[in-house]
């Protein structure tokens, strides 16, 4: 709520302030050194998918095209491996160009099991990345229903998404939702339904949520309406148990996605669990369930 | 523990100060001595006249009024000259033959009262030179209203901001930097009450009416032992007491507020009263052009003001003083179509009484109780929904201030404070469809702090003075309270329940204060101060702007109270028969337990949890130099000033252990300040600042994870903003002073040649990656261009 007040705050100051006025100016600055950049998953029954990228200077122009927009970011030529405490795997780059990730490296050889300790191992731009992640057990869904967005008196056929779950005992679990409807193909996360259990320990959780958050490629225009769920729709979750570091790193990744650019909030550092890189290599198991939209 | 082990080992030169003290009495000769005291006020207003000078010229010996207009001399048997003067005023000059204690009431009379010049050599002036001050500054409120004025307003905070070594936090704000400290490191009083948010709206202006305002003292190094709780500086600023001698009632009507203050005496020249009020009107102005049926009808913002004090002489030795500010910012908005509604207000009250007591000639008492509040709410409403969040603090405070006066050669002082601190850090309550809904207990932290101080002012010989003062302060955090327990990775995993009045953490701590002056001739002078502060309350903020929504938290087992050793060294040298003043003054200061958010904090963090979990510590260093040129006699008066500093931070945590400079870093900082009196109706006043950019954070890379852009930022405040310069030019035109009705016009020009500042940077993304067009681009926000203004004030 504080940034919600801080946000007020500043349209109050620049509607006050009718003289403002504004110009580009040029910055000059020290970029600092390119760093692997890590997007990697290994879900319980399932094979590990690694996207391997690198950072570039903020104020460089971008490339003209999608395809070179990749080529400038992907690096198709690293050396990745994962260990699961008795063999590595060599994992292989491969391109997917109808679906997100469009390049990953991956390997058919290892399939992720809950309780097990998968450590990374990426080689690129000369450096090497790692890092360990574990697979939590997965926590299940009580119920799941849909409600109609009290806050817009203008609609009454769109709304949310709730789900019931039990959080277990122990302290340390840690959640994020994946989510499609029927029609895409793809499940992706759903912002802001990232929560560790850190005050609700043990206690029957309730939370609400939009739409899924489509990456860049996937969606590229948004209408307000597209945050909500319609009456009718087919909605299939995946609600994925994470470990507390991969959470701090997807919580503030979150958090720096909403202050991007808002020039009265301080940076936000993102917590990353990669040793020398960027990015988080995250072990997930998942619940899954299908809910139709109705009243 | 580096902090406690170096007050320990500087023990043995207290017990040298304490025995340089009363070795001075020891040496006073047997002769038979008598006692001259009185108050000292304004003949017109009946005002008390704190800093007028008593000089006695047979001895070449002065003392100055304290805060209440108050002296006393003690001189042996004899015939004396005794002259007082304060600038402004005609110098009042009386032979006396001292034989008993005299009692000596004197009222000064205006200079410009007269209807001629008259050219005096004011002793007053000589302070430069002659006392131990060091890096104080008082600026006359007077002397402010001939100067050009913001949107009209005219405002002491920015005046101050115009003194070397105080720098503003950017275009159009009221916040404070004083040699290199944060903007939580200055002690700001309103006749002793802690204003703990001096701003309004977001800083633009501060909260205090000019109108009610007598004085303005700012110390910004060597600060005295009476005063303490901040590491940076003391603006301490008093309040009119109400013209005792007949019914005044002074207006103004500006471009964005309009003021009233009306004075008088209850019962003549034994009590007065004062109140003035201000309010902002940008909302009642634009309301008529905003048609009924839009939808943002009824969304606004103002602020106001009220000061008001009364005082009364219950007998020739006792004074009651009550005043009291309140004042609340609001700001509203109402969308009727989505049915949202949010009003926001904040602001501070504060009640100070204050009774003054003459125990005989020599022993002047001041006892205080203190009242002071710093609320903000912020109110959101939508249909069935509605959500609270307050946060702020409240003081309750009681002290003693002795004045002892042996004899000319020492003003003792001492005293003891105590203030009782309740903290509110952001709560929050919710209700949906009438339902309260939880969200965590309200939270509330509750401290003592205490302090004893004893400082002496002395002559030890001719030509050294000295300034010794020692402040014993003690800092305790007491229950109820509840801490939570982290694990390595930040989870709450435990949690420890204080109960009522149960101490938590206590820190006691000594101050030492030690200013001197050395004589070189009438004229200059060499001066020296080392002064050491613990300051128990900080604020520390996510945002970059300084906000109402700032907390204040006070120390606790996480946080230790932060310390910080200031030394300077300056020269003050006096030229044309005192008419201008000069002074070089250089720094360097230390400051630990350094308070800042632990890199990736976020705003939410601060719920069910405590504040200082998510805070890191570091030490801080900021050295620099001053040249201050002034003059405030004659047709043309004011100072040119010009800062040369650094200041740094050091934090393991932050920036990977490397220091870097603070976001207040400016590397200079010149201001030219000056006014002309034409003639009886019009002045002139300018006012020119150059000041480098202040530092920002700025994104260095960026890169993709689930296709959304992330900024990875570099070294911490990498980019300096361009240079701030500014000038602004008024005229006043001050009708004849004989009439009934006394007005004056205040033309201003600010920004006179439009100079586009700098108010914030941010980044652009233009384009979108899709069509190939995509670059991030920085631009640069500036608030005012030139911005003439009228306001009219009438007195009668």
């Amino acid at each position: 709520m504080k940034t919600k007040t801080l946000s007020i705050l500043t349209i109050l100051l620049l509607s006050f302030f009718v003289f403002s006025c504004e110009r580009e100016i040029e910055i000059e600055l020290d970029q600092s050194e390119e760093s692997i950049v890590i997007e990697g998953i290994i879900e319980a029954g399932g094979n590990p998918r690694v996207l391997v990228s690198k950072n570039r200077g903020f104020f460089n122009d971008f490339p003209s095209d999608i395809v070179a927009l990749l080529d400038t970011f992907i690096l198709q030529n690293a050396v990745v491996t994962v260990n699961d405490g008795q063999t590595t795997y060599p994992l292989t780059f491969v391109l997917n160009p109808f679906e997100y990730p469009f390049a990953y490296y991956t390997t058919t050889a290892l399939v992720g099991e809950v309780g097990k300790t998968y450590l990374l191992t990426v080689q690129a731009l000369g450096k090497t990345a790692t890092a360990r992640t574990k697979i939590p057990p997965p926590v299940p869904v009580d119920s799941l229903y849909f409600g109609i967005n009290v806050f817009d008196i203008n609609e009454d056929s769109l709304g949310f998404l709730y789900a019931v779950y039990q959080d277990p005992d122990t302290l340390g679990n840690a959640y994020r939702l994946y989510a499609k409807k029927s029609s895409e193909t793809q499940y992706f996360p759903v912002s802001g339904a990232i929560t560790n259990d850190e005050f609700i320990n043990g206690r029957l959780v309730t939370f609400f949520s939009g739409q899924s958050d489509k990456p860049f490629g996937v969606q590229d225009t948004f209408i307000e309406q597209d945050f909500f769920y319609r009456l009718g729709d087919t909605i299939q979750i995946k609600f994925c148990s994470i470990g507390i570091r991969e959470f701090e790193f997807y919580n503030t990744f979150e958090a720096a996605l909403g202050t991007n650019g808002n020039p009265f909030a301080s940076p936000i550092i993102i917590k990353t669990n990669i040793e020398g890189g960027l990015g988080v290599w995250c072990g997930q198991s998942y619940f899954s369930d299908t809910l139709i939209a109705t009243n | 523990m580096i902090s406690l082990q170096k007050s320990f080992s500087l023990k043995p030169k207290y017990t040298l100060l304490i025995l340089m003290l009363f070795a001075a009495f020891l040496s006073a000769e047997a002769q038979k001595k008598h006692t001259i005291s009185g108050y000292i006020k304004d003949e017109s207003t009946g005002e008390y006249m704190p800093g007028a000078n008593v000089y006695v010229r047979e001895t070449k010996q002065g003392v100055s009024t304290n805060v209440y207009g108050f002296y006393s001399l003690t001189l042996t048997e004899g015939k004396y000259t005794i002259s007082v003067s304060f600038i402004g005023f005609q110098e009042f000059v009386q032979t006396i033959d001292l034989k008993a204690d005299q009692r000596i009431n004197i009222n000064l009379k205006s200079q410009s009262v007269q209807g001629k010049e008259i050219e005096i050599v004011d002793t007053k002036l000589e302070n430069n030179v002659k006392s131990t001050d060091m890096g104080r500054v008082e600026v006359s409120v007077e002397e402010m209203k001939k100067l050009p004025a913001f949107f009209g307003e005219v405002d002491l905070v920015k005046i101050v901001q115009l003194i070397p070594g105080v720098k503003n936090a950017g275009e159009g704000n009221t916040g404070l930097y004083v040699r290199g400290g944060g903007p939580d490191q200055n002690l700001v009083l309103l006749d002793e009450a802690v204003v703990y948010n001096a701003a309004h709206l977001l800083g633009f202006f501060s909260v205090f009416n000019s109108d009610a305002v007598k004085t303005v003292d700012l110390h910004k190094g060597g600060m005295p032992a009476q005063y303490g709780g901040r590491l940076a500086s003391v603006l301490d600023i008093s309040m009119k007491e109400g013209n005792s001698k007949k019914m005044q009632v002074d207006g103004g009507l500006g471009l964005i507020s309009s003021r009233l203050t009306v004075q008088g005496p209850i019962k003549k020249d034994t009590s007065s009263f004062i109140v003035s009020g201000r309010r902002t009107y940008i909302d009642v102005l634009v309301q008529p052009f905003v048609k009924e049926t839009s939808p943002t009808k009824g969304s606004g913002y103002y602020f106001y003001d009220l000061n008001t004090k009364v005082n009364y002489r219950l007998s020739d030795k006792d004074r009651l003083f009550i005043s009291g500010y309140f004042g609340r910012d609001v700001f509203t908005f109402k969308s009727k179509d989505s049915g949202f509604n949010i009003r926001i207000p904040w602001g501070n009250a504060t009640v100070s009484t204050r009774w003054n007591h003459l125990f005989s000639n020599k022993l002047f008492l001041n006892t205080s109780l203190i009242f002071s509040d710093y609320q903000f709410e912020s109110n959101v409403e939508q249909t069935a929904f509605k959500f609270s969040v307050f946060s702020g603090v409240r003081d309750y405070n009681g002290k003693m201030d002795f004045s002892w006066y042996p004899n000319y050669r020492h003003t003792i002082k001492f005293g003891a404070n105590y203030i009782f601190h309740r903290f509110t850090p952001n709560n929050a309550s919710g209700e949906l469809v009438g339902e309260p809904f939880e969200l965590g207990p309200p939270e509330r932290i509750f401290a003592h702090e205490g302090a004893v101080y004893l400082s002496d002012d002395f002559d030890v010989t001719e030509k050294l003075r000295i300034h010794a003062g020692l402040r014993g302060s003690i800092f305790s955090q007491v229950g109820p309270f509840t801490r939570y327990l982290k694990n390595e990775v930040g989870t709450t995993v435990d949690s420890v329940i204080y109960a009522k009045g149960d101490p938590i953490k206590t820190y006691p701590n000594v101050e030492p204060r030690l200013m001197m002056r050395y004589t070189l001739n009438s004229k200059s002078s060499i001066k020296a101060s080392y002064t050491q502060n613990y300051q128990y309350i900080h604020i520390t903020s996510l945002a970059n702007q300084s906000l109402p929504t700032d907390l204040w938290f006070p120390s606790t087992e996480l946080v230790r109270p932060q310390f910080g050793i200031q030394y300077s060294l300056g020269y003050y040298r006096n030229f044309k028969d005192n008419a201008w003043e000069a002074s070089i003054e250089g720094y360097y200061k230390e400051m630990q337990n350094q308070v800042e958010f632990k890199d990736g904090t976020l705003p939410a963090n601060g719920v069910n949890d405590n504040v200082d979990n998510f805070l890191t510590f570091g030490t801080g260093e900021a050295y620099g130099v001053e040249f201050f040129l002034k003059k405030s006699l004659g047709k043309l008066s004011g100072w040119i000033g010009y800062t040369l500093s650094y200041t740094n931070r050091t934090f393991p945590e932050l920036n990977n252990g490397q220091t870097y400079f603070a976001r207040y870093d400016r590397r200079h900082d010149m201001s030219v300040v000056l006014t002309y009196e034409l003639n009886k109706s019009w002045t002139f006043g300018t006012v020119f600042v150059y000041a480098s950019g202040s530092l920002m954070w700025l994104p260095t890379n960026i890169y993709y994870f689930e296709g959304k852009p992330v900024l990875q930022y570099g070294e911490r405040n990498n980019y300096r903003m361009p240079a701030y310069h500014r000038w602004d030019l008024s005229a006043t035109w001050t009708g004849p002073k004989d009439r009934k009705v006394r007005s004056s016009w205040n033309f201003s020009i600010y920004n006179v040649y439009s100079r586009l500042n700098p108010f914030f940077i941010y980044i652009d993304p233009e384009g979108d990656l899709q069509s190939g067009n995509f670059k991030n681009t920085a631009k640069m926000v500036s608030l005012f261009p030139i911005i003439p203004s009228v306001t009219y004030n009438m007195s009668f």
